[in-house]
């Protein structure tokens, strides 16, 4: 029955809806990007000294420009990006670069040789964690006026402290904690010595295509053009929006509330291709998953244990029916697929093989082992997946799922049997992962250098010496020959099993192209995103 | 402030009965600081017992082992647990939370942004649920067992058996992307982002508290999904336990007196039935509504309202300590100062219980 109660109430209700509906169907305004995107890996904020995780690097990457930067088209070789032009002393050992003339920060300042020193020197002095990737270059910081010095006003000289493939060193400056910031606008902004780090970490003071006008943890984070940039964005603001829930991501993009989504997963793919109004861009990114084995287990101390699994596994399965889309099938050694000289997998599902290489090793009826893996999505499928493989050979293996920092933590102290996890390269050049992978000279608990080898308690020397001669290779071709031979080397005797690649996807309306995804959060660039 | 005018016994008496009302007092600040202070010291101990390793949080996977030996030693992670402890709670008695090693800010600072959020967003479930729910609870204790009762039954059981973040989604896809008549995520549009200045951190009470209506209409646009959900769900609760204090109330011999008295039923139910329960009520209502406080992290995840619940949980499963003792202890306090709140009210309201 109708009273006048319910009657004034629906009539509120009628006269509020119109205007709700008003707000919801509100659309991004022409001159602001919306991209919705997991932002709570942010740590520390964006100062390019401190920054060293995706979204981090993202944005430095946005906001500051290098020396060089890895070409946008072809992620194996280097272009300028400050530098105009630089060039090798016939020793090998002197990098000299000529600054582009003309180039301003966001503060109107010039760009110029001094500030490319001080960011360089700065870096070490801070000594955060991106500096570990100079520091193994042989950077220290009592030696940093001799290793990178100004020449004159727009020339940068860097001496080599110790012989490094060219390649190696070039790569490292272009990613972010090479970075060139503003030396005035920094230390117009130090307290105690700080180098601006605290200022840096919520403000920005480079020369890219954006700045940094607001960042809330875990919420969003606001760029806007650079007024001084050489290359001005396309649109005048972007908004970073924290939407961590990949299905929300989706409906806000169909609904035209958000630009471009980050990160769906393989349903929101699915669906989404199936809209004419959204376009997809992927690119191979290049974190691998993979299998670790310990080798103070004493199962794999025999290595036809260790190769038995690398046949277990079925990755073609596992791609198909858990990770559709995301996570390709990629079984080679340590390089990812999208770096230069990586030499093709040999190995996919073979259980009889498996089966035969077990009995061989003396375990005809299989053992026990525990499997460690994140708790989340697709670990948590793919460690089952895996689990049924490994007993079609016999292995009963007991899985041990928990948080992302616990299994990391126990990985670190070695105390692991087998664990699935993650790996991705800092640097396209394969120095990078053939140190971390292969070499391990010091197998003790107190060793200095706690690789991912000596993680595994693989030891190896005549790979440790190629690994490190490989690095220290100045002639190209006779360098990628040393890592074919490691890769292979790595395939035969290590206790990794590679299984997938990561590949980076984002969708967006077809209003607002331009994203470029690079491969590796440094490389993805936003300078290009325009709307219609 | 004059002394009251009373004769010696008089005076004995008020000394007496002040002394006993101070010694109270005294007594419940004790028993309230003891449990602060076993909350930090449990949390403490887990947090620095668990299988996580901090400084990985803060540097990554990557970095050589030097580095992070630096930094477990720039954390005071090296020291023993008594000595952390004890560093820790020092600086808490002059004020200083520490710093998050997840976002580089104070810990005051990001109790500041973060709990805002949740306070506004709790506070209006509660109050919707409150007044929807507690006059549904009444109405079906009366009407046992009849359609309307059973409808109520089923429908409370919906709200707090179904999974939270189903329900949420379920929502965004019917009233946003479906109807239109919702705006999607997060707790303000585009246009309004930035605009409102921070006051109390609650951007629907912020807009309106500037001026800005447009301002506070789209917050409270963004506001109402969220909070009509987690009403949705509360009610439930409250619906269920106010039926059953009242079924329990209305077979009280009061009840049967004041029928036999020829009160109205409306008189009945609202004035004794409603002042008996009150008490208990008002206790079940302050621990919900604490609970709410504590944190709604899956709402707060599929809205992309980040709330204290959420910073709470990221914070313990990065090992962010500090971060994870403040939020703590401010849970702490708010779940003390209800539960004092509950123990005055119900003295107030129940005779009984005085």
């Amino acid at each position: 029955m109708i009273n006048r109660r319910s009657l004034l109430l629906s009539a509120a209700a009628l006269a509020a809806a119109p205007s709700f509906a008003r707000i919801a169907s509100a659309a991004t305004p022409n001159n602001i990007v919306v991209m919705a995107k997991s932002i709570i890996d942010v740590v520390n904020g964006f100062d390019p000294a401190e920054a060293y995780v995706g979204t981090d690097y993202e944005i430095t990457s946005n906001i500051y420009r290098m020396l060089v930067t890895l070409d946008p088209e072809d992620g194996t070789k280097y272009v300028g990006d400050l530098a105009e032009s630089w060039e090798f002393s016939d020793d090998g050992m002197t990098i000299t670069f000529k600054l582009k003339p003309g180039i301003l920060f966001e503060s109107g300042n010039p760009v110029t040789a001094e500030d490319v020193v001080f960011s360089l020197h700065r870096l070490m002095k801070l000594n955060k964690y991106p500096a570990a990737d100079f520091a193994q270059l042989g950077w220290t910081i009592d030696k940093m006026d001799d290793i990178v010095h100004a020449a004159d006003e727009l020339t940068v000289v860097h001496r080599l402290p110790e012989v490094r493939a060219h390649g190696t060193v070039l790569n490292t400056l272009a990613t972010p904690r090479g970075c060139v910031v503003d030396k005035a606008t920094v230390m117009a902004n130090e307290v105690d010595g700080d180098f601006g780090n605290e200022w840096l970490k919520t403000h920005s003071a480079g020369a890219g295509s954006y700045r940094l006008v607001e960042w809330r943890a875990s919420d969003r984070i606001i760029l806007e053009a650079n007024p001084n940039a050489e290359f001005p964005p396309a649109v005048q603001r972007l908004l970073i929006r924290n939407v961590p829930d990949p299905a929300t991501q989706l409906l806000l993009l169909q609904k035209g509330d958000i630009d471009v989504a980050r990160n769906l997963g393989s349903d929101q793919i699915k669906t989404a291709r199936a809209n004419p109004d959204l376009v997809e861009l992927s690119a191979d990114s290049t974190a691998q998953m993979n299998l670790c084995m310990n080798m103070s287990v004493p199962e794999f101390q025999n290595p036809k244990v260790i190769e038995a699994l690398k046949w277990a596994v079925d990755c073609e399965a596992i791609a198909n029916n858990i990770t559709p889309d995301i996570w390709d099938v990629w079984q080679a050694s340590f390089l990812p697929r999208n770096v230069r000289g990586t030499v093709p997998s040999t190995f996919h599902k073979d259980t009889e093989k498996a089966k035969a290489l077990l009995a061989e090793a003396g375990y005809p009826d299989g053992f026990s082992i525990t499997l460690d893996h994140f708790s989340s999505w697709p670990w948590a499928n793919v460690a089952q997946a895996i689990q049924a493989d490994l007993a079609e050979i016999g292995i009963k293996a007991e899985l041990i799922a928990a948080e992302t920092g616990q299994v990391i933590t126990k990985y670190r102290a070695r105390q692991h049997q087998i664990v699935l996890i993650y790996w991705a390269t800092n640097l396209y050049d394969p120095d990078y992962n053939a140190r971390a992978w292969c070499i391990n000279t010091d197998d003790s608990d107190d060793s200095p250098l706690k690789s991912q080898a000596w993680r595994n308690h693989f030891v190896d020397e005549e790979m440790s010496e190629l690994a490190d001669a490989a690095g220290k290779e100045l002639d190209a071709d006779k360098r990628m020959e040393m890592y074919d031979k490691l890769q292979r080397d790595f395939m035969a005797k290590a206790p990794v099993s590679w299984l997938l690649q990561l590949r980076e996807i984002a969708m967006h309306r077809k209003e607002a192209p331009g994203l470029h995804l690079g491969g590796m959060a440094y490389l993805n660039r936003f300078g290009g995103i325009s709307k219609s | 402030m004059t002394a009251p005018d009373l004769s010696p016994r008089g005076w004995n008496r008020f000394a007496a009965g002040a002394l006993a009302r101070g010694g109270g007092i005294a007594s419940s600040l004790a028993g309230i600081l003891v449990t602060l202070f076993g909350l930090v010291l449990l949390t403490f101990v887990i947090g620095r017992t668990m299988p996580i390793d901090p400084v990985v949080a803060i540097i990554g996977d990557k970095a050589p082992p030097g580095m992070v030996e630096q930094l477990r030693e720039e954390l005071g992670l090296d020291r023993s647990l008594i000595e952390q402890f004890w560093i820790y709670l020092t600086k808490l008695l002059q004020g200083d939370l520490g710093r998050s090693v997840m976002t580089g800010q104070p810990v005051t600072a990001d109790i500041l942004q973060f709990f805002p959020a949740t306070l506004e967003l709790a506070t209006s479930a509660m109050i919707i649920a409150l007044l929807v729910g507690v006059p549904l609870g009444i109405i079906a204790a009366a009407r046992q067992d009849s359609i309307f009762d059973n409808a109520v039954r089923v429908i409370s059981l919906i709200g707090y058996s179904v999974p939270v973040f189903v329900l949420a989604l379920v929502c965004l896809l019917v009233f946003y992307a479906k109807l239109g008549i919702a705006p999607g995520t997060g707790s303000q549009g585009i246009v309004y982002q930035g605009m409102v200045p921070f006051r109390t951190g609650m951007i629907v009470l912020d807009a309106a508290l500037d001026g800005q209506w447009d301002a506070f209409r789209d917050a409270l646009a963004y506001l109402a999904m969220p909070a009509l959900l987690l009403a949705f769900i509360t009610m439930s609760l409250i619906v269920r336990m106010t039926r059953a204090f009242m079924l329990e109330a209305l077979s009280g011999e009061y009840i049967v007196a004041a029928r036999a008295k020829g009160l109205s039923e409306t008189r009945i139910l609202w004035r004794h039935g409603l002042g008996n329960i009150a008490g208990r009520l008002f206790t079940v209502i302050a621990v919900i509504y604490a609970g709410l406080l504590e944190g709604t992290v899956l709402t707060e995840t599929v809205f992309s309202r980040p709330g204290l619940g959420f910073y709470l949980t990221r914070s313990l499963l990065n090992a962010d300590m500090n971060a994870v003792l403040g939020a703590t202890l401010v849970i702490g306090v708010i779940y003390v100062c209800l539960n004092l709140l509950a123990d005055l009210a119900q003295r107030q309201l129940d005779p009984r219980a005085r």
